[in-house]
């Protein structure tokens, strides 16, 4: 038992020798303290600029020369895919500023308005459009959060799809098939509420395979 | 003779199964092969655009967005142009504004040299990364903010660069 210790203990300063002589820098110890003077914090990692390719804040300052620019442009970087943003384009655009009503607060917002949604999205529904009847207003949704939605529209396939009313909605008939295209008026209810909707959906775009876009025409309370 | 047969068939075989490796060229952007303008001649060797030139461009294109300087900037090559102004001026609120928050790595895909009266000028076309959050009030929710990461593909002119 004598033995093996001793040797445990030969073995461990042999490796503590090897260590030294490798990894220790002469006047540093041998596990860093803490953070050096003047070092960013470990968990910022390196300094912004020491690698290529890494993102850097921006700094504003002053040209010598006059320039002037042009955008040609603006697509998603791989990594961003479809839940980035993309600040140039109308699909973007039109889903951000659409789906969450912000040009009023209250009221009609879905009159006039369109939403573009993607079809390849996993699950469904796929959009919907909300009603409130305490303050009759009205907004367009995507698919995360239209199974809250006073009318839904689900299983968009090549020439038709199926709409109907959400949970607490009646009318339509119950499960419609729509057509692409086709502008249809239906009425649906909740309480003493009623509320006419004209709405048209429309397929993809060989420009936009993956996309349809729902139209409202009017939402009559 | 039976052996050196069945050796011959086998390397036929083998000689059609083969085939010359090809080049599968990498697809990109159209704008990337459309040309800078028109009378611009190539440069010999690239000039560097230097990093404040690439930043501050993308600081303007923050400024210009959503507002009427924003379709000056769109080249009228921008895939739907019309549509996206469209959408702009149809649903984004007016205090909408766009932010940059990085700029990353940018590479400069060609470059050319048109004469100018006022001194030669150099119109680079850039690849850019940037990313951005667009911020606006919604009277029911509050502040919001989208963020995103895209690449920027601009021309940059710079007048009297090569007097």
């Amino acid at each position: 038992m004598a033995r093996k210790k001793s040797s445990y203990k030969a073995a461990l300063e042999e490796l503590k020798k090897e260590y030294r002589k490798w990894c220790v820098v002469a006047g540093k110890p041998i596990i860093p303290a803490g953070i050096e003077q003047g070092q960013p914090p470990w968990d910022l990692g390196q300094p912004p600029g020491d690698l290529p390719g890494e993102m850097q804040l921006v700094r504003t300052p002053g040209l010598d020369g006059e320039f002037s620019y042009e955008i040609e442009q603006v697509i998603n970087t791989w990594y961003s895919g479809s839940t980035g943003t993309n600040p140039f384009s109308w699909v973007d655009i039109n889903g951000i500023f659409t789906t969450t009503g912000s040009r009023s607060g209250s009221g009609d917002q879905c009159s006039g308005k369109s939403m573009v949604f993607d079809t390849t999205a996993p699950g469904g529904p796929y959009a919907g459009i909300v009603l409130n009847e305490t303050t009759r207003s009205c907004s367009l949704v995507n698919f995360s959060s239209s199974s809250s939605s006073s009318v839904y529209f689900n299983s968009l396939i090549t020439n038709n799809y199926q709409y109907g009313p959400g949970a607490g909605w009646s009318g339509g008939p119950v499960v419609s098939t729509g057509v692409y295209g086709t502008t249809y008026v239906k009425t649906y209810s909740k309480g003493s509420n009623t509320v006419g909707i004209s709405f048209k959906v429309t397929n993809n775009t060989p420009a936009n395979p993956n996309n349809a876009v729902l139209n409202v025409n009017s939402v009559n309370w | 003779m039976l052996a050196f047969l069945l050796i011959l068939v086998f390397t036929v075989i083998k000689t059609h199964a083969q085939e010359c490796r090809r080049i599968q060229p990498i697809k990109s952007p159209d704008a990337v092969e459309a040309p800078l303008a028109e009378g611009v001649r190539a440069v010999k060797e690239q000039i560097p655009v230097d990093r404040q030139t690439v930043e501050k461009t993308m600081q303007k294109i923050a400024e210009s967005w959503n507002t009427p300087e924003m379709s000056k900037k769109l080249a009228n090559s921008f895939y739907e142009k019309d549509r996206l102004m469209d959408s702009m001026n149809g649903n984004a609120p007016v205090d909408a504004r766009l932010r940059i928050l990085s700029v990353g790595s940018y590479r400069l895909i060609n470059q050319g040299i048109k004469s100018d009266p006022g001194g030669d000028l150099l119109i680079s076309r850039i690849s850019v990364i940037a990313k951005t959050q667009i911020e606006y009030n919604n009277p029911t929710n509050g502040f919001q903010r989208r963020q995103g990461e895209q690449e920027y593909i601009i021309k940059i002119t710079q007048k009297g660069f090569l007097k």
